[in-house]
């Protein structure tokens, strides 16, 4: 009996010592641990220092240096990226792919990111494109894709690389692989002559589409397809036209009892919308859908009613109306119903277009006797100018709703065209062979 | 009979025994296991400072910056009395002398020299934000209607150092330390490139779960909200967020090096709030 006693506490007592160590040994480990929380809510601004190498070639050509060339070029004229000096490479670019990334050494040079590639002849006679993306400081791959195509279309490959590596970088949709519609101008105040052009984003490939004989403005893209609406004064009548820039045929959108202007395609590409006077000075805003030719009258207010600018959910359209007294930018459902302004302050607001990513609209603004550029949110809020000269106009925004293109024109009457970042740095002007002015941002190339 | 009475007796005696052991036991758990968990450790609230002009009293080191930068970085977190903490050390290297007012006035002409040494020094750091849009410190989205409402300001705002020296494990100011979090904190700032274009930028919160070695370099710097990685533009300000404490300039991380044990783990929570 006192046997069976003793072994029974002790059976209760190891018992114990067991739930006792279990419990204990949280707060064992835990004792040199402290749960430390710091906030950090202040930083800088400033482009990604990353390391382009040439792209090794054994196509027997230039290609890959060409190719690594027009990347760095497009990622730097974004001014969120900058390449770092090619002669502080430590690592052979040829080695990269084959042996992987050294990354002290990509570290040491102040290198945030990395990329390499190679062009290979592929069968057919076409080129083989491949490259690689690494974040340096976290030492893995963050993309690789390879492409095949003829080797003239090598500069297409290097904006859709430029494309990619900017997309996973930053988080935004690309836009280098796109085309600039604007009109050239040549010639004395007095006679001035007025031409469309296309150009690609980087000012390569440029061609002029007409011959300067008719007065051209506002050309706008579809942001649908390869096609763009402007308007011409030819045979001395102001109206719309269509432009399909890939077959080149060239149509009148359509006869009004009036003058038609200020046309711009809504998101689908399937309606324009556009402005009408139909006597007096007054104008309003109309859309009408190209495939059934059907017109459905947008504002009916005795004022200058122009400029409509959709927002990519085409629920909604942006417009300058003078209806109370100035020029003042108002926003309305997209039947037409429930117009009402957005800007108030100081100046007069013009020129409204809604951003492909929907949370801002650029706008023009004169105060004083500067113009400005500004954006402000869909609501009103948030005005913010960053840019200003003598005069500026024309406003596009790039596909991915980060990037501005607008023109200046100085006293002495010249325009020229600039682009600029929704944070209003980095402001650069656009190479043209001549004046530029009215441009329009293409869609992303098929 | 008797035997049987015997074991009941025992038996009660037993459990008897085994009843109070238990409750001292239970007792000893509920007193006494809270004592072996340390309190949690207390970090000092930031204490909001204005940097201005080297006053007349400093408690840098004779030396130099960068010694009172080490000399700081052993202090605890500051409180007011550290003045009088430090005060004695500029005497150190004055020599001895029986006259009270020949030491006051040593000290004045030492205290003098370091602050014109100080003065020399000032120039090299405030370019730097002097060549920033005055707005900019405040908000990295350009604007210009606020930079003509700064420009017909009559007072400029003082001039901010931009913080610790990238890298450098103390302060560029001679004033006093703050505390260990915002030391922190300065430095991760100068390697932050925050996202500010992107979509809703200011929605984009990144917590990133950091252990940092005995030398102060980092172990691992993970994400820790990985649900919203598949939004690009969250993906985007997370790694930039990443970035930033990886970032070799800000190697090795400004903590004190003798309490590195409890800096071990931190998490630390990037919101652009204050520059959008």
């Amino acid at each position: 009996m006192r046997k069976n006693m003793t072994t029974s506490f002790a059976k209760c007592l190891t018992l114990w010592a067991i739930v006792l160590a279990s419990s204990l040994s949280p707060f064992a480990s835990g004792v040199a641990r402290a749960d430390i929380h710091v906030d950090i809510t202040r930083g800088i601004s400033e482009p990604i220092p990353v390391a382009i190498t040439n792209f090794a070639d054994s196509s027997g050509g230039q290609t890959g240096p060409q190719i690594a060339g027009v990347v760095t070029a497009d990622l730097e004229r974004s001014g969120l990226f900058r390449q770092l000096n090619p002669a502080s490479f430590i690592q052979p670019a040829d080695q990269i792919l084959a042996q992987g990334p050294r990354m002290a050494d990509w570290k040491t040079i102040g290198a945030q990111a990395l990329v390499a590639g190679t062009v290979t002849p592929a069968s057919g006679g076409m080129l083989r494109v491949e490259f690689r993306l690494w974040d340096v400081l976290a030492g893995n791959q963050m993309a690789g894709l390879a492409y095949t195509t003829t080797a003239d279309n090598w500069r297409r490959i290097a904006h859709k690389i430029a494309d990619v590596i900017y997309n996973r970088v930053t988080g935004e949709t690309g836009y280098f692989d796109t085309r600039i519609v604007y009109v050239a101008e040549s010639g004395p105040a007095t006679h001035r002559v007025k031409r469309l052009a296309i150009m690609d984003q980087d000012g390569a490939n440029h061609k002029f589409l007409t011959d300067g004989s008719d007065l051209v403005l506002t050309p706008r893209f579809n942001p649908a397809a390869q096609e763009i609406t402007f308007m011409s004064f030819r045979n001395g009548r102001p109206r719309v036209y269509l432009y399909n820039l890939e077959t080149g045929q060239q149509r009148i959108m359509g006869e009004f009892p009036g003058m038609t202007f200020a046309p711009r395609f809504a998101p689908d590409g399937r309606s324009v919308v556009f402005s009408l006077i139909r006597g007096g000075s007054n104008s309003d805003i109309f859309n009408m859908d190209l495939a059934s030719r059907h017109v459905k009258q947008l504002t009916n207010f005795p004022a200058i009613n122009t400029g409509g600018s959709y927002s990519p959910d085409g629920r909604q359209v942006a417009f300058e109306s003078d209806r109370s007294a100035h020029q003042q930018i108002y926003v309305m459902d997209a039947d037409g119903v429930n117009p009402h302004r957005i800007s108030f302050g100081d100046g007069r607001y013009g020129t409204p277009v809604w951003s492909p990513r929907g949370d801002l609209i650029a706008f023009t603004k004169i105060l004083g006797n500067q113009f400005y550029l500004g954006v402000m949110r869909p609501d009103g809020s948030g005005e913010r100018l960053i840019s200003q000269a003598w005069h500026i106009e024309g406003p596009t925004w790039a596909p991915n709703g980060r990037v501005l293109m607008y023109f200046k024109e100085g006293a002495d009457g010249h325009t020229k065209m600039y682009s600029i970042d929704l944070t209003g740095m980095n402001e650069r002007q656009a190479v043209t062979p001549l004046d530029a002015s009215d441009p329009a941002w293409s869609p992303l190339l098929p | 009979m008797a035997a049987a009475i015997s074991s009941d007796k025992e038996f009660n005696g037993a459990i008897t025994t085994s009843f109070i052991f238990h409750v001292v036991l239970l007792a000893a758990l509920i007193i006494g296991l809270p004592h072996l968990k340390p309190p949690p450790l207390e970090l000092s609230q930031p204490i909001a400072i204005d940097i201005v002009d080297v006053g007349p009293v400093t408690t840098t080191q004779v030396q130099g910056m960068g010694q009172v930068a080490k000399q700081n970085d052993n202090k605890p977190a500051p409180l007011p009395p550290p003045p009088k903490q430090a005060a004695p050390e500029p005497v150190k290297p004055v020599p001895a002398k029986e006259n009270p007012a020949d030491q006051r006035k040593a000290l004045d002409d030492l205290i003098g020299t370091e602050a014109k040494k100080a003065d020399q020094n000032k120039p090299k750091p405030a370019p730097k934000p002097a060549q920033a849009d005055p707005q900019q410190f405040d908000s990295l989205l350009k604007n210009l209607s606020k930079a003509q409402d700064q420009t017909q300001q009559t007072n400029a705002p003082p001039v901010k150092t931009a913080g610790p020296a990238a890298g450098a494990p103390g302060i560029q100011s001679d004033k006093l330390t703050i505390s260990e979090t915002d030391a922190l904190r300065r430095q991760i700032e100068q390697c932050w490139n925050v996202p500010t274009g992107s979509k809703d930028a200011g929605d984009l919160i990144v917590e990133i779960h950091v252990v940092v070695n005995p030398d102060r370099t980092v172990q691992s710097a993970d994400i820790m909200n990985t649900d919203k990685m598949s939004d690009p533009y969250f993906r985007a300000a997370a790694e930039s967020a990443q970035r930033a404490i990886l970032n070799p300039k800000c190697s090795p991380l400004n903590l004190p090096p003798d309490r590195a044990a409890d800096w071990h783990d931190m998490t630390l929570r990037f919101n652009p709030k204050d520059v959008l």
